[in-house]
């Protein structure tokens, strides 16, 4: 069993924060989502590859050169919180 | 006008007759939509845009289109160009999309008037309508029960008779369950066969874009409209069933149905005696229907599978919801607690904790443990159906034993040896299947549904089966009246 401790770590890989209440309630979750996962954990899968799509023929491929989109600049600026001539601004990193 | 209880085919026929014309038809829809704004299944109505569209088919008119004026509702994870797309989450409040679905594209270009944005679970997480941001959708013949999830508002709309359809997507049974629910058709095409290009994703490897409909005639008509190859999609797939619609009385007496002994055994007593009577039917009408075989602890690992590979799979796809380039920003001392803030306040409860499960999957000591066999175990599920689908052709699923449960029964589970009979229409989603659900029971203004699956990629046989069985149920064209 991970203690809260590890739950706040994760929340913060996947930047979230939980309440003091939330992730306790998460903890307390865990124990049924542990059994859960036991039973596929408990599967014979020796020698079986994993499937990572429906179909094994998905794979990734070279487009074409003549296929282009391109959006159009201010969309895509109008869209940001804030910006300012070319750039989506944000608080400044370096000070 | 009362077009609510129209199918899109006899929508079509009135149009191109001019019992009706698309503006009028339109004007109606929106305000038949405005009345039940309460409802929280519609996020918005692009009333003017619809208006000024509706104009414009009318007067390039392409009356060769079936869908040629027909109203529709998009769920809220399509992507609409220059309309506010949210997927249901306070993130994305704000976001304007710059382009189309490829979906939305090809629906605008056979002149489909799109009418506004269908609320959902937040993101597509949920299954049970009960978290959209904007609040919960109930079940529109009953305000206690859910209507199902998470296309739910779609699922609202077209049983309401709003739209003659609405377009849904399908991760685990998000179109086939509401389907269930409300007395309607709910159709999850096999993977690839529609593009996702522009369907804001929840997880790639199992999303499905699909659709709403009142019949299996009015889906086949809506599948010609949308299938086929997309380069924008390196998942798309080419799909042969083609005219799917001049096809669909075509069903071959030579197709053998099947079901699993165990699922038809395990669901409660009525339930169970009505599958057993359409069999005989079935064998009746000249079909063989054939009892197969399929491994329980497969069937009782679909849970924990779909768990940890869409959990997984969401916190990745999501992870680009920072509050920086589009939606919701939050306040914080550097960017980190931008991104932090944004997120922790932009996402809902539930969301939030399937990213937890997630990010615990894909942490480095758990990815071989949890998230690669988790895919072991999909290409044994995989395998087992490929080997149902060497004995039969269709596959007879039950979407649920019983009707839309009670808001409060959500909570509850289901006794531990039939748990697996929830989530068992996931099981078109691990290999791709097409799967589509139909109405087959009624208690009252209620639905239980009935599932109709064949081998991926044989989508036209799907809904040919589906039209001959809805045609033996009897059940097609309901709307739930005020």
């Amino acid at each position: 069993m991970k203690d809260k401790k590890y739950y706040e770590e994760l929340a913060q890989d996947s930047m979230l924060k939980f309440t003091e209440k939330e992730i306790d309630e998460i903890v307390a979750k865990q124990e049924d989502l542990r059994k859960e996962f036991e039973k596929v954990l408990k599967i014979d899968t020796t020698n079986v590859k994993p499937l990572f799509y429906p179909y094994d023929d998905i794979h990734t491929y070279l487009r074409d050169d003549n296929e282009t989109t391109t959006i159009d600049q201010k969309k895509i600026l109008a869209n940001a919180p804030t910006c300012e001539g070319d750039f989506v601004t944000i608080k400044k990193v370096v000070k | 006008m009362d077009y609510k209880k129209l199918s899109i085919l006899e929508l079509h026929e009135k149009l191109i007759n001019k019992e009706i014309n698309v503006l009028e038809l339109t004007k109606n829809v929106l305000a038949e939509a405005n009345k039940i704004k309460s409802s929280n299944a519609i996020n918005k109505l692009i009333d003017e845009k619809a208006i000024n569209f509706a104009k414009e088919v009318e007067t390039n008119s392409n009356i060769n289109s079936l869908l040629y004026g027909i109203p529709y509702f998009a769920k809220d994870n399509f992507a609409t160009k220059d309309i506010e797309t949210t997927s249901s989450s306070n993130i994305l409040k704000g976001y304007i999309p710059p382009f189309n679905a490829t979906s939305i594209s090809k629906l605008e270009k056979q002149g489909a008037i799109l009418v506004g944005k269908a609320a959902l679970d937040e993101l597509g997480m949920g299954g049970v309508g009960l978290y959209s941001c904007n609040g919960i959708i109930t079940n529109p013949a009953d305000d206690k029960r859910i209507v199902g999830g998470s296309s739910s508002g779609s699922a609202y709309l077209v049983a309401k008779g709003i739209v003659p359809f609405a377009t849904g997507s399908d991760t685990g049974d998000s179109i086939r369950k509401p389907a269930s629910f409300n007395n309607i058709v709910g159709f999850k095409p096999s993977y690839g066969a529609i593009s996702r290009y522009g369907l804001l994703p929840y997880s790639p490897s199992l999303d499905t874009v699909g659709f709403f409909t009142r019949n299996v005639t009015d889906m086949a008509i809506v599948c010609d409209a949308t299938f086929g190859y997309d380069t924008k999609d390196a998942t798309s797939h080419e799909n042969n069933s083609k005219n799917m619609f001049e096809k669909i009385e075509g069903l071959s007496k030579a197709v053998k149905f099947g079901y699993i002994k165990k699922v038809i055994d395990d669901l409660n007593e009525d339930v169970k005696n009505a599958y057993y009577n359409l069999f005989e039917t079935l064998k009746l009408n000249g079909f063989e229907v054939k009892e197969v075989e399929f491994k329980q602890e497969l069937l009782d690992s679909l849970s924990a599978i779909y768990k940890m590979i869409s959990f997984s799979e969401s916190v990745s796809t999501n992870a680009n919801l920072d509050g920086i380039k589009f939606g919701r920003r939050a306040t914080g001392a550097d960017y980190v607690e931008i991104i932090t803030n944004s997120r922790t306040e932009g996402f809902g409860e539930e969301v939030k904790q399937r990213f937890l499960v997630g990010a615990l999957n894909l942490n480095k000591e758990n990815q071989t443990i949890y998230l690669n066999k988790a895919k072991q175990v999909r290409r044994l599920i995989v395998e087992e159906l490929n080997k149902v689908f060497k004995e039969i052709d269709i596959l007879i699923i039950p979407p649920t034993d019983k009707i839309a449960p009670l808001i409060e029964e959500t909570k509850i589970k289901s006794t531990p040896e039939k748990e697996y009979l929830s989530d068992i229409l996931t099981l078109a989603n691990f290999n791709g299947s097409p799967s589509i659900t139909i109405p087959f029971l009624k208690e009252g203004k209620l639905g239980i549904g009935i599932n109709i699956n064949a081998k991926p990629k044989e989508d036209l046989l799907c809904l040919q089966a589906a039209k001959m069985l809805e045609d033996i149920i009897g059940i097609k064209n309901e709307i739930v009246e005020d």
